[in-house]
């Protein structure tokens, strides 16, 4: 059995409009302990930046019931965020969000992260620390079943779009499939994390414990382990 | 009547210390009452595990779509059936979401 949803993200305008990262999000949110969130502003950037002929956020949310919040109208506190962001930090505050989940992870502030207690990571990293092994190998299955164009195999699928899309999450379950190659034509975000929690317990970081970006002292040891 | 003095949860995967315990109390003049129950779910607890709302579930329990048990006028949902629908449903999802991966 899943645990009850304990961890709240709200999901960024740039990870829904990606198809890579919006798939393996929510098709990792049954096997998994969070609950992805999002609201009706974000829903139209999303789709003002998907691409042409692609299913609408909107059509998937209805059909899936993925969970909306209201919009937050009152960000006047925020300092260090950039303002067009300034509307999903406001609303992933509203929501009680622990995480955002970004493409652009240095649109939010240091301060207004620290002030909300939120973490902004990109969606590679989240999953990396929030996905088990089976689940991942049962997502990319699914995919690979349903998706019209190859790769269809999951050790292509990984190799080809998880390591340019989400690449922490391909060297956090790199080999998993077979011997893999990754696709070094893309760079890795310039910057994945930022937050004073961390990033799979939310337990307090401090900054003199750290083994790896964004995890306390006790996840970089269990990681290191892993 | 009696006064209830302690319960005992027994699982699966419980250890067969269980009958010791009950044996003691037997031997201590208490009396046991034992309920076997499979494990289950409400449609509430079923949408928060899955993260879907309580109406999908319920309209999908109408849609006969998911099994479930009526206890008076509540549903409870079996824990195997969670997981069933727990993994067509990540099937069904990737049906749409594929389409533009």
């Amino acid at each position: 059995m899943q645990p009850t949803s304990e961890h709240r993200v709200f999901v960024d305008a740039n990870v829904l409009a990606s198809p890579v990262p919006r798939t393996i999000l929510y098709l990792s949110q049954p096997l998994s302990d969070f609950q992805l969130v999002f609201s009706p502003w974000v829903e139209r950037e999303a789709e003002r930046h998907q691409k042409a002929g692609h299913i609408p956020v909107s059509t998937l949310r209805q059909r899936f019931d993925w969970e909306f919040v209201p919009d937050a109208d009152d960000f006047d506190g925020l300092v260090d965020t950039d303002p067009k962001d300034q509307p999903v930090l406001a609303s992933a505050v509203e929501a009680k969000a622990r995480y955002l989940v970004t493409a652009n992870v240095r649109d939010f502030g240091e301060k207004d992260l620290a002030e909300h207690r939120m973490v902004a990571v990109h969606p590679g990293l989240f999953l990396a620390h929030h996905v088990s092994a089976q689940s991942y190998r049962e997502v990319l299955e699914a995919v690979g079943e349903k998706r019209g164009r190859e790769p269809r195999d999951p050790l292509s699928i990984h190799q080809q779009e998880i390591s340019v899309h989400l690449p922490a999450l391909f060297d956090a379950y790199r080999d998993l499939f077979g011997h893999a190659t990754p696709d070094t034509s893309h760079g890795p975000p310039m910057l994945s994390f930022r937050g004073t929690r961390c990033v799979e317990c939310y337990r307090v970081l401090r900054e003199d414990l750290q083994r790896d970006p964004g995890l306390c002292q006790r996840c970089g040891a269990d990681t290191a382990r892993r | 009547m009696l006064a209830r003095m302690s319960s005992l949860e027994i699982t699966p995967e419980s250890d067969d210390e269980w009958e010791q315990v009950i044996r003691r109390h037997l031997a201590a003049g208490e009396r046991a009452h034992v309920t076997f129950e499979r494990p289950s779910m409400t449609p509430a607890e079923m949408a928060d595990s899955i993260g879907v709302s309580r109406a999908t579930i319920q309209r999908r329990i109408l849609a006969g779509e998911i099994r479930s048990e009526r206890r008076g006028n509540r549903h409870r949902i079996p824990l195997h059936e969670v997981e069933r629908f727990r993994h067509a449903y990540v099937r069904e999802m990737a049906t749409d979401l594929a389409a533009d991966f």
